[in-house]
């Protein structure tokens, strides 16, 4: 079962992507696990999308673009996969402002009824919500892959927040963590804080969790203690 | 996640850490795996490397607390937070372990015997190489079986393993002499105990004991409280003789005794007397009176006729003999105090026949494969105790320096090895005496005629360098000073990394076997002495059943 709609991706990148919230004022939490169902190319083509060809809104689009379409993709596949194919990622900025970036806002000075009541043209019609999400791995035949996805998230794919099961078995390997602490778009140490509390809320607080991504970190930031420590304060339960 | 390499695999052995750096003659560097507790490696303990090739038999020898990011130590994570402490630990925090390999055993050679693929270390495991805890099979596989060969006899348990026995190879451990140090009280006569309980029960060699506190004969102490234990005589009945130099003190303790030793002024000589020079304050001089006495009244009656001499006879020796008077009276003054004191047990035989001599008696019963106890009684002052051991070993020395050659000229079979144990062995083989000394003759060469020494003793430095480092396989107890382990330790390659682990042995019943005897050094909790087990193990059989068969031989007996 799919979770809700959240967002739709309107620049991506290998290492990120900008998505449209699907609520103005309300983006996916900072630091929260993402996922975009992902068609890459013919060679990593999951089984999951085939068993769901006759709904796949991209098999067309895959053939015309030169890839096999669904009856190439049938053949062979016998392995039940757990996870639908889909690059995962991790929230790690938002902002609202203009559709028009070319035009600054100005202040109305006046309260929350008042605007509605008011200025009821400035919502979805002339805000936006956007939010970016640096890219931590993607699933393949079932299994996640701690790597980069071999090509970036389409335009206009549907972002969904990930399952507790989803989060569970992504940060079952915390090898994405170097990632997060090397990426320059973000406060790397509030987003890998933030990330960490995410899965341990997923894992039902689960202590030995926040201990060995710990450990994890502490191996990476081995030469740093001062800025694992930083991470470690903002994690630990009180 | 970071799961612990142990776990869902219960029946692999279980993994410590994992080499990180290390030579062949630093010994080996290993990182303690994260799970592991710094507290559960204890210096002492048996781990075994899984090199690529081979198989790498191993004693931590140090243990160290390391920590690889800077700032750390100058700003520990504080007690509350106990996330980052646990975070911390085992990763820039971490347990740095030292191990000395002893032993390497090739791959290819599992399931053969290993006691012919064991080889002595040669070479260092590649980098990453696990370590493991030992299992009982590769204890077994070093030290041997109990059961498999009567060669091997059980002495204790390695740290923290209480299923398996280590062994000593009693073959070897008779081949050369021996020594069991350690400081007072640490468990030396229970050990001593054990391993004559061993080549008694196996039978590879007849035991003379010196039996300086009669703690080995019927029945010794035990601290502690506890009733006392069984000597040797009660395990093994007639194949143990008690001779005693104090039957008025075997009586008392209602510990019965063979056979009386009493020793005659002729079996005394001068080498005797020379080994008391300092108990008796004697001048150099002093030796070379006693040689001029030899001369004058020959061997066998030169202390007889000194001690009846008068002033008069004294002036006219010493005009006769070129002796300066002064000297000679002062041997005689201090002779008469070995008599006087040795009075209960030295016989002057010019005066006073006596029935059996006792060297005689001591060596029909070696060479009739009996085990020998002598008791001293009350008599334990070291004047009277050396005297006596040096005379008799001297004696049985002789012996068997002439069965030996007569059995490599072809006319009799080789003599029984003999093993003569020996209390606070650093007064015979101090590096003063040890040259002059019959029991220095024997710690250096006597192997060769099948006559091995038992050195037990609570001060290693004083025993003559020279003679440690001949001695085969050391058991030693807990030392504390460093001259003692320096001494221990003489005449063993590579032996820094044995210095901690001797020096933080508990105090009691644990011991570090190293030597002939045992493939390699070993750190063991000692075998309980004169429990059920025990007895069963030589043989006697368990209380119950024994008094079933007392009963039973009641009711034959008189019905």
């Amino acid at each position: 079962m799919d979770s809700e709609i959240i967002g739709e991706i309107i620049e991506a990148s290998t290492t990120d992507f900008t998505a449209e919230s699907k609520e103005l004022h309300s983006p996916p939490a900072f630091g929260s696990f993402v996922k975009v169902v992902w068609h890459g190319g013919a060679e990593s083509v999951s089984p999951v999308a085939a068993d769901q060809g006759e709904d796949d809104p991209f098999d067309s689009f895959r053939q015309a673009a030169g890839g096999f379409g669904r009856a190439y993709r049938d053949e062979g596949k016998s392995v039940a996969p757990t996870l639908e194919p889909a690059i995962y990622a991790i929230v790690c900025q938002a902002s609202t402002g203009p559709v028009d970036t070319g035009r600054r806002l100005r202040a109305f000075w006046k309260d929350e009824e008042e605007m509605r009541e008011e200025h009821p043209e400035l919502s979805e019609w002339l805000l936006v919500t956007r939010f970016q999400a640096l890219t931590i791995g993607h699933s393949l035949n079932g299994t996640v892959q701690q790597l980069l996805p071999p090509q970036p998230a389409k335009l206009f794919s549907q972002v969904r927040n990930c399952t507790k099961e989803e989060i569970t078995e992504i940060t079952s390997r915390l090898d994405f963590l170097r990632t997060l602490i090397n990426s320059r778009n973000a406060p790397a140490e509030e987003v890998i804080a933030a990330c960490m509390l995410k899965a341990y809320e997923a894992r039902n607080n689960d202590f030995d969790f926040l201990v060995s991504a710990g450990k994890e970190l502490a191996g990476l930031l081995k030469d740093d203690y001062d800025r694992l420590q930083a991470i470690i304060r903002r994690v630990a339960p009180c | 996640m970071l799961e612990h390499l142990n776990e869902g695999n219960p029946g692999a052995r279980h993994e410590v850490g994992q080499i990180t750096s290390g030579s062949l003659t630093k010994g080996l560097r290993m990182k303690l795996h994260p799970s592991e507790s710094v507290e559960d490696i204890r210096a002492g303990k048996f781990v075994v490397v899984d090199g690529e090739k081979h198989h790498y038999f191993s004693m931590i020898t140090d243990v160290e607390l390391s920590t690889s990011g800077s700032g750390i130590e100058d700003n520990p994570p504080s007690r509350q937070n106990r996330l980052l402490q646990s975070v911390l630990s085992g990763t820039t925090a971490y347990g740095t372990v030292e191990l000395r390999p002893m032993l390497m055993l090739p791959k290819e050679a599992d399931g053969m015997d290993p006691e012919d693929n064991l080889r002595p270390v040669k070479t260092i495991p590649a980098h990453f190489s696990p370590v493991h805890n030992a299992t009982s099979q590769d204890v077994s596989r070093i030290f041997g079986e109990e059961q498999k060969d009567p060669k091997y006899f059980n002495i204790g348990t390695p740290l923290d393993m209480e299923d398996i026995a280590v062994c000593l190879n009693l073959e070897r451990f008779v081949e050369r002499s021996n020594g069991i140090f350690g400081k007072s009280g640490t468990g030396k006569t229970f050990l001593t105990r054990i391993a004559l309980c061993g080549i008694i029960k196996n039978q590879k060699a007849v035991n003379l004991v010196f039996d300086m506190h009669s703690e080995y004969g019927w029945q010794g102490d035990f601290e502690g409280g506890r009733a006392n234990v069984r000597g040797l005589k009660q395990y093994f009945g007639d194949r143990v003789a008690v001779f005693s130099l104090d039957p008025d003190s075997s009586r008392r303790r209602k510990a019965p005794i063979d056979f009386e030793v009493k020793i005659p002024f002729s079996q005394i000589t001068v080498e005797d007397i020379i080994l008391l020079q300092n108990e008796l304050n004697l001048t150099p001089t002093a030796l070379e009176t006693c040689y001029a006495l030899v001369n004058g009244f020959g061997e066998s009656k030169w202390m007889s006729e000194l001690l009846r001499m008068d002033s008069e006879s004294i002036l006219t020796f010493c005009e006769a003999n070129n002796v300066h008077q002064g000297s000679l009276s002062a041997l005689q003054r201090k002779l008469r105090v070995l008599s006087e004191s040795c009075k209960s047990f030295l016989v002057d035989d010019l005066q006073q026949k006596i029935d059996e001599d006792a060297v005689k008696q001591i060596l029909s019963y070696l060479d009739g494969g009996k085990n020998v106890v002598l008791e001293f009684g009350q008599h334990t002052q070291p004047l009277r105790y050396m005297l006596v051991a040096n005379v008799l070993t001297r004696r049985i020395h002789e012996s068997y320096v002439r069965k030996k050659e007569e059995s490599l000229g072809g006319e009799k079979a080789a003599p029984h090895p003999l093993v003569i144990t020996i209390e606070e062995a650093h007064k015979f083989l101090s590096p003063a005496l040890a040259s002059q000394t019959i029991f220095g003759t024997i710690a250096r060469e006597m192997r060769k005629y099948n006559v091995t020494l038992l050195v037990v003793d609570q001060r290693p430095s004083g025993i003559d360098p020279e003679i440690l480092s001949q001695v085969g396989t050391k058991i030693t107890c807990l030392l504390n000073d460093d001259r003692d382990i320096d001494a221990v330790l003489t005449g063993v390659s590579n032996s820094s990394g044995l210095r901690g682990v001797l020096a933080s042995l508990d105090s009691k019943q644990q011991a570090l076997v190293l030597g002939h005897a045992v493939p390699m050094p070993v750190v063991i909790r000692t075998r309980d002495y004169d429990n059920e087990e025990f007895r069963q193990s030589m043989g006697l059989l368990p209380k119950a059943e024994l008094r079933k068969q007392i009963m039973e031989d009641i009711e034959r007996d008189f019905s």
